[in-house]
């Protein structure tokens, strides 16, 4: 038996991002670390929409980034810090479309070591070296030329090391055209062998690179204070004062060699009011951004505030530090300023990664360097787009309470004022711009444009009728369209010379811009059957034989005199759309009832020749030939919900690599659409799919919306690519806006970090414990999506059981503890004797973390009401251990405290020992 | 009789592999450099981090500034030394 994986989806948290241009474009583009994955992601500046357009597993954990670009180069490189033990240099190649790594030195062992590098890494800002560090000892440095072919090399690594010494940040230090200098924040430890005098403490330490002698030394060093966690590397030669800002618990402080020691060079950081905690402020994450004879720098605090830290400088060194608040954002991981005006803040665990535009530099009356600050919205910056993750995920289920075609994995997310329960489904999120009723049932829609780059006419098909739409400010029927509407509609499209072209059973009609029309009948008593209808070109079936049209030279549709014989009846037609720069389209597929697509070319003139034939499964209810971005490929959607997709030549017509895939329990509809200026197709079954070209590859992937009778490819101005349908007699305009997620999240909010959360069967209610050390919900004080939680203070627990309805998002009962009792454990219990569901739920008081340990604890026991919307408080039983783990066994309560298993079954007042191991 | 005097290749690799031991390394040696090799694997490893920072309310990176900063001592001043090992040394 073999094992075998499938990532559904990767990890979402990103634990550090890059800024460059890595594709050697005008562009600036982000390199983004998920876990094991390298992205290169895009942000569009007139849309504020980030988008992926670069996913790749490199099968190493990613510990940090940094961009270098050689001086004068044209293009960024990145640098990696990996558990791999060595150092790499890679590049993107946007041909290919991949990572690859220029160079590749090894040094150490595999794996999260302390003493092999690979945790910080660091690049001189004038491209000419770089410097990986590890937690312990180890500093290599890397100097970077080119060879003979101009290709970027490494050689030997110059070692900085250092015994006994703990690192905490590395930044390379702008010194402008000097010898390069990285800077280090590390701390020496008494490993307990030497006697003599005191150890120092935290120190920022320049280690500079002596290009000429080829080695490094360590240059100059300065005490650092003994909470000190970050370095910022500060703009210079020209542009700035050099030096570096060293952040530490609760202040900023600026340290460079030639920086006279001065009150004016360190700053407390303000902190919020209101919180019931003594704490200084850690900043976690920041940003430098050099504009033109000026820098800008924010640094985010844990709390999520937003610090600009405004330095006044002479041409030696700073000589004024001054900060003020900015505004208040979810806390990020990693901060990163866009040369467009964009901020982006990475999270890894507060949930989505976020867009902000800046609406201005700060706000001019904001008090500099003052002790607290007060939160205030956002005045300047706006968010624009968010890209949402699922990261971290304390506890997930797979169910299929919706009753769909997969089911849903229903996950416990978040934490702190980020919490939420997630419901994913598979399919792309798919937002609905429009709906409207429409009278009857109708059958078919078609959107066309006579004039324009929008498209003005939505036409509906009823079974003996035909509405035409005009799109202009509001929906209203036009009549002067030249459209028969008496008549159902088996085929609409907008002509090359103007007007339109529409096909009846009874006629085939084509309609001139001036308003003229001529039509087309049958023969005898024939009626068209099927019909497909391109730009320059027309298709309709009558039975066994096709009768084939072509635009001529005044803009008539002619008849050619050879009919296309498909030697069984026809039961659909797929005319591709006109090739740019032809004539005509060369191919056409036909299916037909003997469960047979066959392929003929068109040719100029003559007979239309079978090109290629495949059987099918089934009968194929509708079939589409699409020039996708990867090749011309044939659609085939059988009646019995199979998608089959086969590959054409382009020169001969014959079909290769057939793959099928079953869609859904109902016949399938084929429609060609536009997706991201590539062609696609939507296939219409139980639910609609799309299937297009995808970085690189042809994906077959569901839309999260109803079941739609019928849809087109519709443009507006709000979206270039829509999507007109009708559903259950109603006429809907959707679009997919996100196309990078296979999965799409509905969020129901919580107040604090979930813990467990359990299914109610009958009610399809989840109740769920929830709860947060050191912080508490209260948003009469600050609401907490903005601002976060008020903290409380190390050993303070706020807890809440809740009933939670997941179709509509409701609480339907929420319990608070008080006192400091927190929830940790919770389950269903079915106790031998009571018929009724019960729920025990493990409650602790005061708990500490290290040592484990708590003032007491207790079980409360609660059953379900009669609707399984709310829980009764039954009992509580003080116990005298932690209660982690609960467990339904045989009609009773298995709980484990501490070392033992106790076994409990319920009393009328409390719960009852039954057995308990030794 | 002291074996670090005699072979001096092998205090080198002690040197080099921090936290190799031989039969005279004491307990709270072996103990720190366990402690050390846990702390910053924590350190190093963001799921690792995310979880304990769930697990105490804090944020990732004051986690990891209180992992390196227990680094520094995680297990208290060595013990004053024994009589045996006095001589030794």
């Amino acid at each position: 038996m073999h094992l075998y994986n499938l990532t559904l989806q990767p990890a979402s948290s990103i634990s550090t991002a890059i800024l460059g241009h890595f594709s050697g474009t005008k562009a600036q583009e982000l390199v983004v670390a998920r876990n094991q994955r390298l992205e290169l992601w895009q942000a569009n500046t007139t849309t504020g929409k980030l988008s992926v357009e670069h996913s790749e597993d490199i099968f190493c954990r990613i510990r940090g980034l940094a961009s270098f670009r050689v001086t004068g180069g044209s293009k960024d490189y990145i640098v990696l810090g990996a558990d791999t033990g060595a150092a790499c240099l890679m590049e993107y190649d946007p041909k290919n479309r991949r990572f690859s790594v220029v160079q590749y030195h090894e040094f150490g062992r595999t794996g999260l070591r302390r003493l092999i590098a690979g945790q910080y890494v660091a690049t001189d800002p004038k491209g000419r070296a770089f410097m990986i560090g590890a937690v312990e000892r180890s500093k290599l440095v890397y100097v970077v030329t080119r060879d003979a072919e101009a290709r970027l090399a490494f050689g030997s690594p110059l070692e900085a090391s250092k015994a006994h010494t703990i690192c905490f940040d590395i930044v390379g230090v702008d010194v402008g055209y000097e010898n390069p200098v990285f800077a280090a924040l590390e701390s020496v430890y008494d490993d307990g062998n030497s006697d003599e005098g005191d150890v120092p403490g935290k120190q920022v330490v320049y280690y500079e690179l002596d290009l000429g002698l080829n080695h490094v030394v360590r240059k100059w060093s300065a005490t650092a204070p003994a909470t000190a966690n970050k370095l910022i590397a500060l703009p210079g030669g020209d542009d700035g004062p050099s030096g570096v800002l060293v952040c530490s618990e609760g202040a900023i402080g600026y340290y460079s060699p030639t920086a006279a020691s001065s009150e004016e060079l360190s700053v407390a950081i303000p902190r919020r009011t209101g919180q019931d905690d003594d704490r200084q402020v850690l900043i976690v994450a920041h940003a430098v951004h050099r504009m033109k004879n000026a820098f800008f720098i924010l640094a985010q605090g844990e709390a999520g505030d937003l610090y600009k830290v405004i330095v006044e400088y002479t041409e030696e060194a700073a000589t004024k530090l001054g900060i003020t608040y900015f505004d208040s954002i979810p806390p990020a991981s990693c901060l990163r300023i866009l040369r467009a005006g964009f901020l982006f803040a990475a999270s890894a665990d507060s949930g989505s990664h976020r867009l902000f535009q800046f609406e201005n530099l700060g706000v001019e009356s904001e008090p500099v360097n003052q002790p607290t600050l007060s939160l205030r919205e956002l005045s300047s910056l706006i968010l624009v787009d968010e890209v949402e993750g699922l990261c971290p995920i304390l506890r997930s289920q797979v169910l299929n309470l919706a009753e769909e075609d997969t089911p849903q994995v229903y996950a416990l997310c978040g934490r702190a004022a980020q919490s939420a329960l997630r419901i994913v489904r598979h399919g792309l999120e798919v937002s609905e711009l429009a709906v409207s009723e429409l009278p009857g049932t109708p059958q078919a829609v078609w959107a066309v444009r006579r004039q324009g780059e929008f498209d003005d006419l939505i036409v509906v098909g009823f079974r003996d009728a035909t509405l035409v739409l005009g799109v202009a400010e509001d929906v209203a029927e036009v009549t002067d369209s030249g459209l028969l509407a008496t008549e159902p509609t088996l085929a609409l499209s907008a002509c090359d010379a103007g007007g339109l072209v529409q096909a009846t059973p009874r006629v085939l009609r084509r309609v001139h811009t001036d308003g003229r029309a001529a039509e087309w009948q049958p023969p005898r008593d024939l009626r068209i059957t099927h019909a497909s209808l391109n730009a320059r070109q027309a298709v309709a079936a009558l039975g066994e034989q096709a009768v084939v049209f072509e635009l001529d030279a005044m803009g008539e549709l002619r008849e050619r005199a050879e009919a296309l014989d498909a030697g069984s009846e026809i039961v659909c037609i797929g005319l591709p759309a006109v090739p740019e720069g032809r004539r005509g389209a060369s191919f056409v597929a036909v299916g037909c009832a003997d469960s047979t697509v066959r392929v003929f070319a068109l040719g100029t003139a003559g007979e239309p020749e079978l090109a290629a034939m495949q059987a099918v499964a089934d009968a194929p209810a509708s079939v589409a030939l699409v020039q996708t971005p990867l090749g011309l490929m044939l659609f085939v959607g059988l009646r019995s919900g199979l998608l089959v997709r086969a590959r054409v030549d382009e020169v001969t017509g014959e079909l290769s690599d057939p793959r099928t895939r079953f869609l859904g329990a109902r016949a399938v509809q084929l429609r060609p659409v536009t997706v991201r200026g590539g062609a696609g197709v939507v296939a219409l079954t139980t639910q609609p799919w799309l299937c297009h070209a995808h970085q690189g590859r042809l994906r077959t992937i569901p839309l999260s919306y109803d079941a739609l009778d019928d849809a087109c490819a519709f443009a507006s101005p709000q979206s270039p690519e829509g999507l007109v349908s009708v559903a259950a007699g109603t006429l809907r305009i959707v679009s997919v806006d996100r196309l990078d997620a296979a999965f799409n999240h509905a969020s129901i909010p919580l107040s604090l970090t979930p813990r467990e959360f359990l299914l109610h069967p009958e009610s399809r209610h989840f109740a769920i414990i929830e709860s947060e050390h050191g912080s508490a919900n209260k948003p009469n004080q600050q609401p907490p999506e903005q601002f976060g939680l008020v903290r409380q203070g190390a050993g303070r627990w706020s807890s809440v059981l809740r009933v939670v309805n997941p179709f509509d998002g409701e609480s339907t009962q929420t319990v608070e503890f008080t006192d400091n009792w927190a929830a940790v454990s919770m389950a269903h219990v079915s106790f031998v004797g009571h018929d009724e569901r019960y729920v025990a739920v493990g409650c602790v008081c005061s708990m500490t973390m290290r040592p484990r340990a708590c003032e007491s604890a207790s079980i409360r026991i609660y059953r379900w009401n009669a609707e399984g919307t709310q829980l009764d408080f039954v009992h509580e039983t003080p116990v005298d251990e932690i209660p982690q783990a609960l467990l339904s066994f045989a009609g009773m309560l298995v709980v484990g405290l501490g070392r033992t298993l106790r076994l409990y079954d319920l009393g009328i007042r409390q719960l009852l020992k039954k057995a308990q191991t030794l | 009789m002291d074996k670090f005097g005699m072979h001096s290749q092998t205090e080198q690799l002690f040197a080099r592999h921090v936290g190799t031991g031989n039969a005279d390394t004491t307990r709270h040696t072996w103990m720190t450099n366990q402690h050390r090799d846990t702390l910053s694997h924590i350190v190093a490893d963001n799921s690792l981090a995310t979880y304990i920072a769930i697990a105490e309310g804090e944020s990732v990176e004051r986690i990891r500034l209180n992992m390196l900063q227990r680094m520094r001592s995680p297990c208290g001043p060595k013990p004053k030394a024994s009589k045996v090992e006095a001589e030794d040394e």
